[in-house]
């Protein structure tokens, strides 16, 4: 086997230097340019830590994924949503210029069916993107996932809880999402290759007026 | 004479055609079938016969309980026209004394219905609605509740059910009842399949002991499909469903179906799926032989392979395979995409696409959308306790719809956020005065 074929293999760590993350821009530039290569880890594990849903998690995703979705639509590959905690709403997802007819929806009774069909979807290679709720699994869980993701080309998102924070994970991104009043900050607390750092976005919805808590 | 057919819109849940039936539909291949109605099958001669009539044609079905069925329009030529292989068949059924009716027409289900009433042929699709009309109901062998239902509206006639309005009838009498006139009809196709003569199709395993567990099947499975495989090649068929049969020895078989989504010969297609659903079968006693039944459909292996090797590492076939994976496991229901519908009630304008999920429909526009919508939607919306009265004074948007059909709405919509961050679509409902959280914009 030539030396190039081996180290070129996802399950080899080469350390630093890696030039094979390839990256999908975001479509923010103030996040952009914290991020190697500029964007999302094409091949890899995002994983977004959030305690709260409807505070732009989607939001902060929809550019990359409309991009994919051209992909996805060529080659016939899916968006696969995974045990997601609410239901995707068509009219938005084709506003924000996602292809509909490359979605596949994914319902999961049983906890332990998430960690299965995030596997299954990233295994299978017809996926081009994997958005999966996963709250637990172990370290050695999401190395498969991982090696999966860079194996068959494809962008893993995890949606998990901050408090699986202080454990160690082999996502190639990890941020924490917080809701602000104005505002989503976007905190950066893993990333190969780059320095963590924190970012505001302002995302791309229309300015909600305030009302109190209800 | 009124035309007695009249077309409608698929209606919403009405399964349109398969992607291996269209592809069926739009092969120009004419069809002619002969339908033998009334035979005697305890009569020892059924194998002798179906086996003399496949000296006629290759395609010979046999239609339960007393019927055959045979596709001759390839023969025609070769036999010297339509009365000559009738008078053949007619020869090789009197020969063995069965008692028949025969009759030719352009679909199978027409042929075995004409034939049961003993009418004459009818070789144009054209002319098949004005011939079907005439025949009582009784020859459709619909079950007798299905009848007798029909007969209390007063339907006595295939031609009074294809008068009726579609969508009526789907709904009063079933819509498998509505697909079997569309087919008799050929307005949808109907894929028959042919007197097995491939033992490999229908394989069975005398099991060494009796086995408890469904996992020490999994290596006797995996032998079976693989043989499956290479004969499904051999034979250049497709399968769209395969049986896993287990034999007890005290009780009647357990069987356990996979349909498919699209048809495959690829023994890999079939195994993972297979396998799923052998490990979560629970077996209600000891298995003394294990064998499966696949169902060879008409449909041929495109020669889409070639064209495959220009993609290297990626098979076509997986976004379905990967589909009929998670299916098997999670349940159909679970496994679904998303589609527009119009219509302007926000709760209505999608819908879960569980059929078709490889069409290549166009992506159809939005109904008009006043501003932006949430990227999640509530599956019913939430009655709220109390909100602000800061939203007073801003512009909601006004939805009202859905007046005729009795699901009429009247409601005031804003986009809110709350002081965590989280922006929510909630609205007024002009009726009941109260507020309610339907989506979050994510």
């Amino acid at each position: 086997m030539p030396f190039e074929d081996l180290v070129a293999d996802p399950r080899v760590w080469r350390g630093r230097g890696r030039a094979t993350t390839d990256a999908l821009p975001t479509g923010f530039a103030a996040l952009d340019q914290y991020l190697p290569g500029g964007g999302w880890p094409r091949r890899a594990i995002t994983e977004i830590l959030l305690d709260r849903y409807g505070i732009g998690e989607l939001s902060v995703l929809m550019p990359a994924l409309a991009r994919l979705s051209e992909h996805a639509a060529r080659a016939k590959r899916w968006i696969v949503w995974i045990a997601p905690p609410y239901v995707p709403y068509a009219p938005a997802l084709q506003l924000s210029g996602i292809d509909l007819r490359r979605v596949l929806l994914v319902e999961c009774a049983e906890k332990k069916d998430v960690l299965w069909a995030s596997e299954q979807a990233l295994r299978s290679g017809s996926s081009i993107a994997v958005l999966a709720w996963l709250e637990r699994a172990s370290g050695i869980a999401l190395r498969r996932l991982q090696l999966a993701a860079e194996e068959h080309d494809c962008w893993a998102v995890l949606f998990r809880s901050p408090r699986v924070r202080g454990d160690s994970s082999p996502a190639a991104l990890r941020v924490c999402l917080t809701g602000g009043a104005d505002e989503a900050r976007l905190e950066i607390v893993k990333c190969r290759g780059k320095r963590p750092h924190s970012v505001a976005l302002e995302l791309d919805a229309p300015k909600p007026m305030r009302a109190l808590p209800i | 004479m009124a035309p007695l057919f009249r077309s409608f819109p698929l209606l919403p849940g009405e399964s349109a055609p398969t992607p291996a039936e269209s592809a069926l539909l739009r092969r120009p291949a004419p069809r002619l079938w002969i339908g033998v109605a009334g035979l005697d099958w305890a009569s020892a001669a059924l194998m002798a016969l179906a086996s003399a009539a496949r000296a006629l044609t290759p395609l010979v079905c046999i239609v339960p309980p007393d019927g055959l069925l045979l596709e001759v329009h390839g023969s025609l030529k070769l036999f010297g026209g339509l009365e000559s292989v009738k008078k053949k068949l007619v020869a090789e059924l009197d020969r063995r004394r069965l008692r028949h009716h025969l009759c030719a027409a352009p679909t199978p289900l027409a042929a075995s219905w004409l034939a049961r009433a003993a009418a004459e042929d009818v070789l144009e699709t054209s002319a098949l609605p004005g011939r079907l009309s005439r025949l009582p109901l009784a020859v459709t062998r619909w079950p007798e509740d299905v009848l007798a239902g029909l007969a209390e509206m007063g339907i006595r006639t295939l031609g009074e059910c294809i008068r009726l309005p579609r969508d009526g009838f789907a709904r009063r009498v079933g819509r498998e009842y509505l697909e079997q006139l569309d087919k008799a009809l050929g307005k949808r196709p109907d894929p028959r399949v042919e007197l097995g003569a491939s033992p490999a199709l229908r394989s069975m395993v005398e099991l060494p002991a009796e086995i408890t567990q469904t996992a020490a099947l999994t290596s006797v499975l995996r032998d079976i499909v693989a043989r499956l495989g290479l004969e499904l090649r051999r034979l250049q068929r497709q399968v769209l469903s395969v049986e896993l049969v287990f034999h007890h020895s005290h009780k009647p078989a357990t069987r356990e179906k996979l349909q498919l989504i699209e048809p495959t010969h690829e023994a890999r297609r079939l195994l993972g799926p297979l396998t799923t659903r052998l490990e979560r079968l629970a077996l209600p006693a000891p298995v003394i032989a294990f064998g499966l039944i696949a169902v060879p459909v008409e449909a041929r292996i495109e020669e889409a392979e070639l064209f495959d090797a220009l993609a290297p590492g990626r098979n076509p076939a997986a976004p379905a395979a990967l589909v009929e994976r998670l299916r098997a496991r999670l349940g159909i229901e679970r496994v679904y995409g998303l589609e527009l519908v119009e219509d302007h009630r926000p709760e209505r304008v999608w819908a879960r696409r569980a059929e078709e999920l490889f069409q290549a429909s166009a992506p159809s526009a939005p109904p008009s959308l006043g501003t932006a919508r949430p990227l999640w939607i509530l599956p019913s919306p939430v009655r709220l306790r109390a909100v602000s009265a800061e939203i007073d004074g801003t512009m909601p948007e006004r939805i009202e719809s859905g007046w005729w059909d009795g699901g009429d709405i009247g409601r005031d919509y804003y986009a809110i956020s709350t002081g965590r961050g989280q922006r929510l679509w909630i609205y007024k409902d002009h009726a009941t005065r109260g507020w309610y959280l339907h989506g979050l914009f994510g």
